[in-house]
């Protein structure tokens, strides 16, 4: 069920509706989340349950021994292993014993991390366990980040979860604000996203013409996927406003870093800060030396990567990451003092290994490379020209950076204020009806969210 | 109590007023896009292009524009004779006048009016014969009894001196050939003869766009941008994200099984109901040609050319096409295999598509050259030979 859809919202209507009227407010979460999931098909769901079910059995006995910790890993990573990389694996090993054909469980990569890194902070005493199967159930599924995160710890969401269920939780006025997200990510998805789909699509199908049509491409789908996956994002903050919880942030403006430390503080927050919390970290401090650290860190990042996608390139572009971070930290005092030309080096480095990304192999991201900096291509697609001239599509391309130093306006302390201050009936049925003309316009080409492929 | 329902009634109005400005801020913004190079880019409802008509169930309404979103983005604006067509006057001028009439592939809305088969055509012509014009008749959707509806009304009312019908074969065999209740369909009468009916003007449907009220959504459509996506998602279905995609046809063109069908239909005369509505089809252009003295040629598609194995029965099905077709008068053009002799097999998929979606799709600035070219030839050829090029 995509957020996106008219029925979705009805959904919500529903869902909402039953969770202010009826005094059961966990239990009518928690059905209307597995009637979510249960649209993605009976193999998922399955799937789903039987992780969910595995991951609050393997509670106990972590709790009482540590070491039962590393059935559960095994378990998890096993299950996300066999279901989205077995495929990718044999054929690396030099198998094809599993054919082409793979249907990866929907939102498998988001809810196997979360609960591993449940599990992992159960066996260091940063979680409790949770003694009731219906708490621990809604707590990976709750609709509202269930399929594309974001990557919830239990810090942040169990007791939120453990008061809803004990009717303790507080219900502030947030509808208006709530709302408001919903709005936005709508307007990221729908007016934004699925505009520049056909572009990319077009350039990244028939091949770049040149330099030019190169950039614009890949310029075209960094905005893409950041509208894309920031609206998801923002979609689900405001899903968790409405029912009093309070959901992880997992985008700050990315595309204003300065650095690509700074660039992965700010983009998918909660997956780096999981890459960083249960991979880097824990490898980083096998050994001490530096030179480990860096290799720790490529590691981490390349993981990362695959977890994108059962593809070398994903892995290229984690290791590319990972090496721009290492040039940041040893070149850090020249590289601090070129001022706006670091941002532009950052930005740089974010659109080059984003052509790793969107790729289908690594010899046709070389390629679009090669064709960015001038290496003569046998694409086809050029600069598109229809109604607009190079001046305008300029324009247009400052004009949607301008938007995400906009969108951190928006997110600031004062609007919020003011959000709250003017929350009522109108401001409510004023954003709800602007979602609802957004629903109702039709789509002309099927976008899913790109990060539900993962 | 009279505090709680002043209360309630303050509420509900701030819940209208609230919707209601959701509704004109959505009104300007989509302004906003529709008057800026933005139209290019973002999305926003796409031009209504239709409306009622007494002969055919729908037809282009005179001078709407707008922004056609669907499979590639293109500004459209009908004729002032409400087709999908340059401007020019209902009257025949000094040269010769054609009339192509199919269905969406003809009226060709992903590409700009120039860039139309028809136009292309009649581009080529002007240069051996100023004057000559070619009339785009295409009609999305059309089948062929709208086809024959189509030549009778707007065709005849051209004064043409040559008309093509593209047909497509395969629309023979689907249930809307014979379905009247939206469009002009071939019905079987009281002694099972196929002949044209206009179930759709019993309809209420219909009724309500001929009405007045019927004329006020019209005028909404053209100035309102959320009436259009009222009118859009009215004709899509509330909930049509929540169906499941069509599964792709797996057959390819060049299966032994693809021509079965025809081969049936048109050597062996089966299934006998199929066969009847083209015999019908065939007559009624027939009757045109004879009565109306206008020269009709009739152009098939969807019989797959530029497969070698399947050369001799493709030959064969085209013979048994083109003996009923010539046999009733008429003339007959295997538009699928000229654009073969064009492009070359193998070649035809990059006719059609655009962008990411090349080879899937409706005519491209390509395939919209090759057919045109045709045409040009093929009317060239056809005119009277006072009208031909050099006469």
């Amino acid at each position: 069920m995509s957020y996106d859809t008219l029925y979705f919202a009805l959904f919500l209507a529903v869902t909402w509706a039953a969770f202010e009227v009826l005094p059961w407010r966990g239990p009518v979460l928690l059905a209307a989340s597995i009637v979510f999931y249960a649209a993605a098909g009976l193999r998922d769901s399955l799937v789903a349950t039987a992780v969910i079910l595995a991951n609050f059995g393997f509670q106990f006995p972590i709790m009482r021994d540590r070491r039962w910790l590393y059935a559960a890993l095994v378990f998890n990573i096993g299950c996300l292993a066999y279901f989205k990389y077995r495929v990718f694996l044999a054929t690396a090993a030099g198998f094809d014993v599993f054919g082409r054909h793979l249907i990866i469980p929907l939102g498998i990569s988001f809810y196997v991390f979360q609960l591993t890194a449940f599990q992992i902070d159960l066996s260091r005493g940063r979680a409790k366990p949770f003694y009731s199967l219906p708490r621990f159930a809604l707590f990976k599924l709750f609709f509202g980040q269930l399929i594309a995160g974001p990557i919830m710890r239990w810090r942040q969401f169990g007791p939120q979860i453990n008061r809803l269920f004990e009717g303790t939780l507080p219900r502030r006025r947030l509808l208006g604000i709530a709302l408001g997200l919903c709005l936005v990510g709508l307007i990221k998805k729908v007016v934004f996203a699925d505009a520049l789909a056909p572009f990319v699509d077009t350039i990244f199908h028939n091949g770049p013409a040149g330099a030019a049509a190169g950039w614009l491409g890949i310029f075209l789908f960094s905005s893409q996927v950041y509208f894309d996956f920031s609206g998801y994002s923002d979609i689900a903050l405001g899903l968790g406003y409405l029912f009093g919880l309070r959901l992880a942030v997992n985008f700050r403006q990315p595309f204003t870093a300065l650095t690509p430390q700074d660039f992965w503080r700010r983009w998918h927050i909660t997956l780096s800060f999981w890459i960083r919390d249960y991979l880097f970290i824990p490898l980083a401090l096998l050994k001490g030396t530096r030179a480990w650290q860096a290799v720790a860190l490529t590691v981490a990042m390349a993981l990362a990567g695959l977890w994108h996608g059962a593809n070398w390139t994903f892995i290229v572009w984690g290791v590319g990451w990972a090496l721009a971070m290492l040039l940041w930290h040893v070149a850090n005092r020249p590289l601090s003092r070129l001022g706006v030309a670091q941002w532009v080096l950052t930005f740089g480095i974010w659109l080059i290994l984003l052509v790793f990304f969107r790729s289908s192999d690594v010899a046709a991201a070389l390629k679009y490379i090669a064709v960015m900096f001038g290496g003569g291509g046998t694409g086809t697609a050029p600069v598109p020209d229809d109604g607009a001239g190079g001046a305008l599509i300029a324009l247009g391309c400052a004009g949607l950076l301008a938007l995400h130093w906009l969108e951190g306006y928006l997110h600031t302390r004062r609007v919020v204020l003011l959000m709250r201050r003017f929350d009522g009936p109108l401001l409510r049925a004023l954003i709800a009806g602007l979602a609802i003309w957004l629903l109702l316009l039709p789509k002309v080409q099927e976008n899913p969210f790109i990060y539900f492929r993962f | 109590m009279l505090l709680m329902l002043r209360r309630i009634g303050r509420t509900v109005a701030a819940i209208l007023a609230g919707l209601l400005l959701a509704a004109l801020l959505t009104e300007l913004f989509f302004r906003l896009i529709d008057a800026t190079p933005l139209r290019w880019v973002l999305i926003e409802p796409q031009v209504s292009l239709y409306g009622p008509d007494f002969a055919t169930g729908y037809r282009h309404r005179v001078n709407v524009s707008g922004m056609w979103l669907t499979e590639h983005r293109n500004f459209i604006r009908t004729s002032n004779l409400g087709l999908r067509d340059r401007d020019r006057p209902l009257a025949h001028g000094a040269g010769p006048r054609a009339v192509v009439i199919g269905n969406s592939i003809i009226e060709a809305v992903q590409v700009s009016e120039a860039q139309t088969s028809p136009a292309v055509a009649e581009t080529i012509l002007s240069r051996e014969l100023p004057g000559a014009e070619v009339v785009n008749l295409g009609l999305s959707g059309a089948k062929p009894a709208v086809d024959v509806a189509r030549l009778e009304s707007q065709g005849l009312a051209l004064s043409a001196d040559l008309a093509i019908v593209v047909v497509d074969v395969e629309d023979f065999m689907t249930p809307a050939t014979i379905d009247d209740r939206e469009f002009t369909g071939y019905r079987p009468d009281a002694n099972g003869v196929f002949r044209l009916s206009y179930g759709f003007r019993n309809t209420s449907g219909y009724r309500f766009r001929v009405s007045r009220a019927g004329h006020i959504f019209y005028w909404l459509l053209d100035h309102s941008e959320v009436a259009r996506i009222i009118n859009a998602r009215k004709n899509v279905g509330i909930f049509a994200e929540f169906s499941s995609p069509a599964a792709e046809d797996g057959s390819t063109m060049c299966s032994a099984a693809s021509l079965d069908p025809y081969a049936a239909l048109f050597i062996r005369g089966e299934p006998a109901e199929t066969r009847a509505l083209f015999d019908a089809f065939v007559r009624d252009l027939a009757a045109i040609q004879r009565d109306r003295k206008l020269p009709v040629i009739v152009a098939t598609r969807t019989i797959a050319a530029g497969c070698p194995a399947l050369a001799d029965k493709r030959s064969a099905v085209i013979d048994a096409i083109r003996a009923q077709i010539e046999g009733a008068g008429l003339q007959y053009l295997d538009l699928d295999g000229r654009i073969v002799a064009a492009v070359g097999a193998g070649h035809e998929a990059a006719l059609y598509g655009f962008g990411a979606n090349l080879g899937t799709g409706h005519l491209n600035v390509a395939g919209n050259r090759v057919y045109g070219e045709i045409f040009a030839d093929v009317i060239a050829h056809a005119l009277p030979p006072q009208r031909q090029p050099g006469q």
